[in-house]
Order: C-alpha cells, then sequence, then structure tokens
C-alpha cells in the first residue's frame, strides 16, 4: 500500500514536468518596403487598374512573397473585397468590387511567407463613369426637353441628349423647370438621384445618377401620392438633418439622416391663417429653417425639424417697430434674400410691389432669444429702391444670392449682369450701388436665365489629379445670337472680392440647343 | 510509468459518471391562453369597427406537451361575466378539439351587437379548466377577458405611438379623427403598421394626424370632460 502511494504520488511529481522549448537561435527578418502608390487612384467603371508597386526587402529576397490587394468602403469598413493576389495589381473594375459616387480604400499587403511578417498600405479609390462628375444641362431644343452633359475633362466634351439615349422612346416631359443632382446621405446609395423637376401630372423623374435611366416617376416617391396636378417643384434644399421641396406652395419634407425616401404630406400652420403659398426660397439661417409665405406675407418657420408644424415668427413690439414679420406688407413678392455683414443674424430682403412695380430692400435680424428659447425677429428698416442707385434693376429678369455669402446681389438684364452689395444701402441714401459685372452684349449674346451660385470647381494638383475647390460663379443660360440655328448655350465667369467684386470668364459653349432652362454640377 | 498513473486516475474519474434520467414531459398534456393574463384585460371588442351586427373573434389555446391523437379541452364562464348569453356571445361548447400535431388552435366566440352596448360596456370572462383529457398550463394564463361594447375604445396604441401623430386622447378627438378619416382607428397596432397592405402606413397615420390638428386649430371643440382639445405639434 505505501509503495502504491509512493508511486500514485510520484505521478503527480511527473505531471510537473515541462517541455522546454525556449527558442536559442534567432532569424533575421526580410523586412519589406513597399512604395510607389499614389495617394488616391480614380478609375473608369468597367476599365483596368493596373498598379506597379516598388518593393524591396532587407535580403533582397522576394521569392518566398505573397500578396493581397483588397478594398473596402472608407466609411464602412465591415465588408472587404480581395481583387487579387499578384504582384502588380491589373484588373477590370467591375460593380462587384467598386461602384460609383462611394469613397474607397485599396488595401496592399504583402506577406513573408516564412516569418509571417507582412507589410501593407493604402491608398484611396474612386471609381467613375462619363457621368460621375460633370454639369448637367437640362436643355429644349425643337421645343422638346432633353438632358446634356459636360464631362469635367480637359475639352469639357458636351454629351448630347443623355436622357434619350438612357430611355428609348421617353421623353422627359412638358414644362421642365430644373435639375438637381442629390446626393443627401452618403451611407444610402439609394437616396443618390438626379432629380428632374417639371410642371406636369408627374413632377418629372428621379434618374439614376450614373446611366440617367428612369428610376422613379417623383410622383412616385411619396408616403402619400399627391393629389395635386400639376405637380411642380420650385425649390429643393438639404439642411440639416432633412431635406425639403417647396411643391405647390407647400413645404413637404423627408427624414434624411434616417434614409427616409419618400416625401411627407405637407406641413401645417396650427396658428393664424392655415392656408399658405411659400416663396421658393429658405433663408440662409444656420438655425432653424425659416420661410416666407406669399399668400399672407408672412415670416414662418418650420419646427421642431422631426414634426410637421409652421410657426409664424415671434418679434417684440419693439421689433414689430419698422415692420411686422406676421405681416409685411400688401401686394409684395418676394425676389431675393440673404445674409448682411454687420450682426449676427442680419439679413436682408429685396421684395418687388406687385402693384406699383416698386423695389424695395428690407433689412431685419433674427436672433435667438436664451429667456424665451425662441427665435426673436427685429425689424430694421425699409430702403426704397430707384433708378439712381440701382439703374438696371427694373429691367432685371433674374435675380440671384449666394447662401454663404453677405451683402451681394446678383441680377441681370437682357445682356448685362450686375451686382449690389447691400450693405452699402441704407435709407436716405440715394448714392448709386450698382455696378456691372459682364457685359455679354459684346459677344452679341443674350441671357435668357442668371443664377449666383457656389460650386466646387477642379483644381488638379500634382499629388491629388483629383482635387476640387470652392468658387463663386455666375452661370448664364444663354442665346447666341451669332448662330443661326440652336442658338442656346452657356457662359461661366468665377466670381472673386480680391481687389473688389469682379468676374473672371471660366468657360463658354453654345450651339447645342435651343435654350438652357437649367444648369446643376454633379460631383459624384 | 507515467502512463499507468494516468490510467489510475482516468478509471478513478469515470467511475464517477453515471446515467442521466431524460428530462421529457411526461404529464398529461395541457392549455393555456398564449396571448391573456391575468394581468389585464385580454380583449377589446368594440362593433364600432365593423358594419355588421355579429363578429367572431379567436382566442389562440397553446399546448404544453405533445398530442399524439385530438384531445378535448374544457371551457367555462365565470360568474364575474355581466355579457349575456344569447343576447352578446353565443353560447360556448363544453367542450372544444385540441387537434393532435398542432401547436395552436382557435378557440371561437361569436359575438352579437346589441343597442345596450351603445352606452354600456359587457365582460366576458372565460377560463380554461381542466378535464380528464387535458390539464391547464401556466395557471396565470388561463382566463381571458372580453370587453364588447359598441362605444370607441381607446387604441390599446395610442399612447405610444399615436399620440405623435394625433396628440392626447380623448373619445370626441376620437370621433372627430373616425369622420376625417373615414374609418376608425384598426385594433391592434400591428393593423395599423400594415394599414392598407402599406409597409409604410405611417405615412398614412401622418396625413391623418396633420389633417386632424388643422381640424382642430380651426374648430374650438370640448372633449367629453368639457376641456378645450388643445392643438399639438403634429409627427
Amino acid at each position: 500500500m505505501k509503495q502504491f502511494a509512493i508511486i500514485f504520488l510520484l505521478g503527480f511529481i511527473l505531471f510537473g514536468c515541462v517541455k522546454d522549448d525556449t527558442v536559442t537561435s534567432f532569424i533575421e527578418l526580410n523586412e519589406i518596403t513597399i512604395s510607389g502608390l499614389e495617394q488616391k487612384y480614380s478609375v473608369l467603371l468597367q476599365s483596368r487598374l493596373q498598379i506597379a508597386p516598388e518593393i524591396t526587402t532587407t535580403q533582397n529576397d522576394d521569392s518566398n512573397l505573397s500578396y493581397i490587394w483588397y478594398l473596402h468602403k472608407t466609411n464602412a469598413a465591415v465588408s472587404k473585397d480581395t481583387i487579387s493576389f499578384e504582384r502588380n495589381l491589373d484588373v477590370v473594375m467591375i460593380p462587384q468590387y467598386a461602384v460609383p459616387g462611394v469613397e474607397y480604400t485599396l488595401i496592399y499587403k504583402v506577406i513573408d511567407n516564412i516569418s509571417g511578417v507582412y507589410s501593407r498600405i493604402e491608398t484611396a479609390l474612386e471609381v467613375t463613369t462619363p457621368y460621375t462628375k460633370g454639369t448637367l444641362l437640362l436643355c429644349k431644343e425643337n421645343g422638346i426637353p432633353e438632358l446634356n452633359f459636360l464631362i469635367y475633362d480637359e475639352n469639357r466634351t458636351l454629351v448630347d441628349n443623355v436622357f434619350a439615349k438612357a430611355n428609348e422612346g421617353t421623353r422627359i416631359g412638358d414644362n421642365p423647370l430644373n435639375i438637381y443632382a442629390m446626393d443627401p446621405n452618403p451611407l444610402r446609395l439609394y437616396m443618390k438621384k438626379v432629380f428632374v423637376a417639371c410642371n406636369n401630372s408627374t413632377g418629372g423623374y428621379y434618374l439614376d445618377p450614373e446611366t440617367f435611366e428612369i428610376a422613379l416617376p417623383f410622383n412616385e416617391g411619396f408616403e402619400i401620392i399627391p393629389e395635386e396636378n400639376p405637380i411642380s417643384t420650385l425649390f429643393y434644399k438639404k439642411h440639416g438633418q432633412i431635406e425639403y421641396i417647396l411643391m405647390n406652395g407647400k413645404v413637404r419634407k423627408r427624414g434624411t439622416n434616417s434614409g427616409a425616401f419618400n416625401w411627407e404630406i405637407p406641413c401645417v400652420f396650427l396658428e393664424g391663417e392655415t392656408d399658405y403659398q411659400v416663396a421658393p426660397f429658405i433663408l440662409p439661417y444656420s438655425g432653424r429653417t425659416i420661410l416666407y409665405d406669399q399668400k399672407n406675407q408672412r415670416f414662418f418657420k418650420h419646427e421642431p425639424w422631426n414634426k410637421g408644424l409652421l410657426i409664424p415668427m415671434e418679434a417684440t413690439e419693439q421689433g414689430k417697430e419698422v415692420f411686422d414679420p406676421n405681416h409685411v406688407g400688401d401686394n409684395l413678392e418676394l425676389i431675393s434674400w440673404g445674409k448682411e455683414t454687420g450682426n449676427v443674424g442680419d439679413f436682408w430682403m429685396l421684395m418687388k410691389n406687385t402693384i406699383t412695380q416698386q423695389y424695395k430692400v428690407y433689412k431685419f435680424n433674427i436672433t435667438y432669444d436664451f429667456a424665451t428659447r425662441k427665435q426673436l425677429f427685429y425689424s430694421k428698416e425699409i430702403i426704397e429702391i430707384n433708378e439712381s442707385i440701382a439703374p438696371n434693376l427694373y429691367q432685371a429678369n433674374s435675380f440671384s444670392s449666394i447662401e454663404a455669402e453677405n451683402d451681394i446681389l446678383m441680377y441681370s438684364t437682357k445682356n448685362k449682369v450686375y451686382s449690389v452689395n447691400m450693405n452699402q444701402l441704407s435709407s436716405g441714401s440715394s448714392a448709386m450701388v450698382e455696378a456691372e459685372q459682364i457685359d455679354m452684349s459684346v459677344s452679341n449674346f443674350e441671357i435668357t436665365k442668371m443664377e449666383y451660385v457656389a460650386v466646387q470647381v477642379p483644381d488638379p494638383t500634382k499629388n491629388d489629379p483629383n482635387q476640387m475647390r470652392n468658387a463663386n460663379q455666375i452661370r448664364m443660360s444663354v442665346i447666341d445670337n451669332n448662330l443661326t440655328s440652336l442658338k442656346g448655350g452657356i457662359s461661366i465667369y468665377e466670381v472673386s472680392s480680391q481687389g473688389g467684386l469682379h468676374s473672371t470668364h471660366v468657360f463658354t459653349k453654345t450651339g447645342f440647343c435651343d435654350e438652357v432652362i437649367d444648369i446643376e454640377e454633379k460631383y459624384n | 510509468m507515467k502512463n499507468l498513473v494516468l490510467l489510475i486516475m482516468l478509471a478513478a474519474g469515470l467511475y464517477a459518471c453515471s446515467l442521466n434520467d431524460p428530462m421529457i414531459y411526461d404529464e398529461k398534456p395541457s392549455v393555456y391562453f398564449a396571448d391573456f393574463s391575468d394581468n389585464a384585460d385580454s380583449l377589446v371588442y368594440s362593433f364600432t369597427t365593423t358594419a355588421y351586427d355579429t363578429a367572431t373573434i379567436n382566442l389562440r389555446v397553446k399546448l404544453l406537451g405533445a398530442l399524439i391523437e385530438d384531445r378535448m379541452y374544457s371551457v367555462v364562464i365565470n360568474p364575474e361575466s355581466t355579457a349575456e348569453e344569447g343576447k352578446h356571445f353565443d353560447a360556448l361548447n363544453d367542450t372544444y378539439t385540441y387537434t393532435a400535431g398542432q401547436t395552436t388552435v382557435n378557440l371561437p366566440i361569436h359575438l352579437n351587437y346589441s343597442p345596450d352596448l351603445d352606452d354600456n360596456t359587457v365582460v366576458l370572462s372565460i377560463s380554461l379548466v381542466a378535464n380528464d383529457q387535458m390539464d391547464l398550463g401556466y395557471p396565470d394564463k388561463i382566463t381571458a377577458r372580453i370587453l364588447i361594447t359598441n362605444q370607441l375604445i381607446k387604441p390599446v396604441y395610442w399612447d405610444y405611438p399615436f399620440s405623435l401623430y394625433f396628440g392626447v386622447y380623448s373619445k370626441v378627438k376620437h370621433q372627430i379623427c373616425t369622420d376625417i378619416m373615414g374609418h376608425d382607428f384598426p385594433l391592434t397596432l400591428a393593423e395599423a403598421r400594415f394599414w392598407n397592405n402599406s409597409y409604410t402606413a405611417y405615412g398614412y397615420w401622418m396625413h391623418a394626424g396633420r389633417l386632424a390638428a388643422v381640424y382642430f386649430a380651426k374648430n374650438k371643440v370640448y372633449d367629453e370632460n368639457g376641456n378645450l382639445i388643445n392643438t399639438w405639434s403634429p409627427f
């Protein structure tokens, strides 16, 4: 028994023995260095992407290396796709790998098969189609609406009739109004569309942003199909977490950040007059959404952002002294508005009396009152505009201002574009504030429409051939009277304030349609 | 030597193992109500939701255990019931068939409209009872209370989420909303979410809510308690 116990205990002791696996010899690693990749690659869909990186190793031996190329969406690294196991990348970029309009990260990994040590490098990747980036032109030719596209290449190549080519036998629709390149939520690709707004029974079409094929009639993109006929959308804007359309005089929204594609039913007033007719503008106010009711001549706001309530603006008695935001005047039409240099919340508004045709500028302030936790309206002054102040204003047919730029109103007559600095206007002053920006008469051109917009334009560098920069541009739809047919076209000028506000010619192209109705940049 | 020690220790360990008793249900099969409990009224039915004078509601009965052949389960009407047999509901059978192979069966209750329901709500309280073929399942899930009326019933989902669209509940508001929409609110939230067979039915309720909000903004209306129905911020 004693012997048995000793043997038993010995068994336990033996369990304490372990084999010593300590490594005493060391392997020198064959360290890998990767170079020769650019910071960003841009490739056309269905074309080849070829990259030949330079690989150096400390032992000058690449016989035991393996390679892998893979990519993922830059904003969502959950799903990764392997596209090659070759040293050099040479693949056709198919939609299964990557699609246009999305930012990707391309990773190249080189592995030493002996040690398992690897080196990896990342680069940005962008997939495009001929229609990914460029300028959309909504036009008319022989009375028929059509879509043309100016590619962002050296020659600004015009691709004609892209809608007709993509949608055989279908017309854009009667009474085209505007074109919008919508991409409100990069995480929800299904919301990315080109919207051609028409004044007709469907309201226009949503188009596929890469092919311009019809995706959906506009009137089918609503929670409840609108009863209005015709449907007329005069304004679209992304504002914070939601988007707005001003359609048939009513405010509609959709929850962009939550990925809601369908437009809701119109927002409603519960105070004062419940019927309204919104002017096609949203005030460039960084807080609440503030609009103007043309029917009742009042300011109002949409609050809170996630509900359907419209509320008249509030003002103290002092704030209403010059004019009342809930009844600005009679027979007034809002022409344009914008921010004014001065106090935070200062704005100007150009109004036209539809009876007398008189133009007036209304200046006001909107300030957040912490005590009441509301935006309060303060009227400041009303300035009559006569011909001594702005001699050509009364001949103007287009008016425009940029949301992010203070003070500047641009307007165009038949041949010329003028600017007015609203900050220079004051009651009682009759000094001329109008400045001529562009004279198209020297080219024998007429201006049919003018917009003053903030855009991004290509600004390629050696390191980044796809770099863009911000620019303020005057974009005109023109008639080239030097031609005998297809006189329509566009002319673009860039505006700078250095050394005084002035405009520099960028690009003109005519002879491809009868009339350009709207111009829109497409960035992805 | 080491192996011998290992072998001895293993043998000692294995000796501790014993056969586990199989854990299977070997009691008499039992029944219980799938959706109801003692804690609340089971179901509210209002004839305002239908154009007919009769209606059939089905109470789901579930099985605890297994059946290899059909069996009968029993029900009784509890004394607390104020609904009258023949007037508010058709007489119940003493027993109903539980079909073998089914995890759930329906117990049909046939209801009848009566003019006294215009101003009153009656209660039909039914309990499952054990018999020689089937026992009772969970003891707190054997009784169903059905409230029967022809009055407007506050939808169980009004406080959430429908208050987002329609504000605070009142019977007067309920009736006016019904008039505006042309129909009453559905009985369950599941029906409301899939109203008109649409997966985006919330757009419909948003529309109705805003119409209702505008109505009460334009019209001064008092609820059944004499309080002014205030407007709300509609979703």
